[in-house]
């Protein structure tokens, strides 16, 4: 199990965080795991493209 | 010796006149007396079935009066020699009594009154394992890691409201037996997960954030109000610096499931915008496209991306 853990302290937030990166996650090209979320973006996306500032 | 013999003889006609005729003294039917040889279970709670076997019971239900130490209860079946019967509400532990037609037989041995119910939940939706451990929070109990045929790392939780169990995220230690568990508060162990995904668009990345699902995956409808909003957005704004540290010509798009939360963001950013407009920009989206971002504006969604591009 490739897991790190990162702690930190947000000044925005006033809160000590503790971030877990799991590196197995990396592995999973092409797997969507938060579809609804990804094709609602998508939707939005597709309209706003071209007010992007550059 | 004639004389009497006739009056023995008129005697015995004397007396079978009077059987006869019912005077006191007469012989009446024999009502036989019901009587307990046993009952099973002799301990239960209020709502046991009770089998009593003996003799002389009366197969009509409503002929058979039984009592729990003076408690009378409900028979549910009736024969010759078996009764059922269900322990009454307030009885309280003693011997049982059955009466038939007012002869009443009382039992040698006791019925003990357990207090307390309990009732079948739904079974545990992991494999079967000992030494697990586990905690609750808020109404719902949460199992965790033990051995079966390995150890175990996966993590259930049980929703009393649903009276169902749902697998959550696994335990990302080793996995292990024995192990130890506890809440504090609202707060317990339950994992939240940030995503990145590049769009359609080129540069753009979506961040999905949200509990994780029974399939591994980020619930991004779920609701998980663990008291700990503020140290979300922290980590999920650190994340994202981290990200755009990486990948600093890609913006994050990320907007909530439901407007309540798109709002929420939007209030930790302005609240935070000073400090965050020193390394993002940030922009808003709406309905007829993006703006920079603002305190107080309609906002549908969000765009950031590291400044100096």
């Amino acid at each position: 199990m490739r897991q790190k853990t990162i702690k930190y302290k947000s000044d925005l937030f006033k809160q000590e965080v503790t971030l877990t990166v799991d590196e197995n996650l990396n592995k999973l090209k092409g797997k969507v795991l938060a579809p609804k979320k990804l094709a609602a973006a998508n939707k939005s996306l597709r309209r706003l493209k071209d007010f992007l500032p550059k | 010796m004639i004389r009497f013999g006739l009056l023995v003889i008129l005697s015995v006609i004397l007396y079978s006149c009077s059987k006869t005729q019912g005077r006191p003294g007469a012989v009446l039917p024999t009502i036989p007396t019901p009587t307990i040889t046993d009952f099973t279970p002799d301990t239960g709670v209020v709502g046991t079935e009770v089998t009593i076997t003996g003799f002389n019971f009366s197969p009509d239900l409503s002929a058979n009066v039984v009592r729990f130490n003076g408690v009378i209860a409900e028979v549910k079946t009736a024969s010759p020699n078996t009764l059922t019967v269900i322990v009454p509400a307030d009885a309280i532990s003693g011997r049982i009594a059955v009466t038939v037609k007012q002869r009443t037989f009382t039992s040698a041995k006791t019925f003990t009154v357990l207090k307390g119910t309990w009732l079948q939940k739904a079974d545990f939706g992991g494999s079967a394992r000992g030494n697990a451990v586990g905690f609750s929070i808020e109404g719902k109990a949460y199992i965790l890691t033990g051995y079966s045929s390995a150890w175990e790392n996966d993590l259930w939780e049980y929703d009393t409201l649903s009276d169902a169990w749902t697998k959550k995220a696994d335990f990302p230690g080793d996995a292990r037996e024995r192990a130890v568990a506890f809440a504090i508060g609202k707060k317990g162990y339950i994992p939240k997960r940030i995503e990145f995904t590049i769009t359609e668009i080129q540069d753009i990345a979506n961040l999905a954030f949200g509990d994780i699902d029974e399939n591994n995956e980020i619930d991004d409808y779920s609701i998980t109000d663990n008291g700990d909003r503020n140290k979300v957005l922290a980590t999920v704004a650190y994340a994202a610096e981290i990200y755009l540290n990486k990948y600093p010509e890609r913006w994050i798009y990320f907007k909530g499931s439901t407007q309540e939360r798109t709002r929420l963001y939007r209030m930790a950013i302005g609240l935070n915008l000073d400090e965050l407009t020193l390394k993002f920009d940030i922009y808003a989206e709406q309905a007829n496209g993006i703006i920079p971002f603002r305190k107080n504006i309609e906002v549908k969604g969000l765009l950031i991306r590291k400044k100096n591009v």
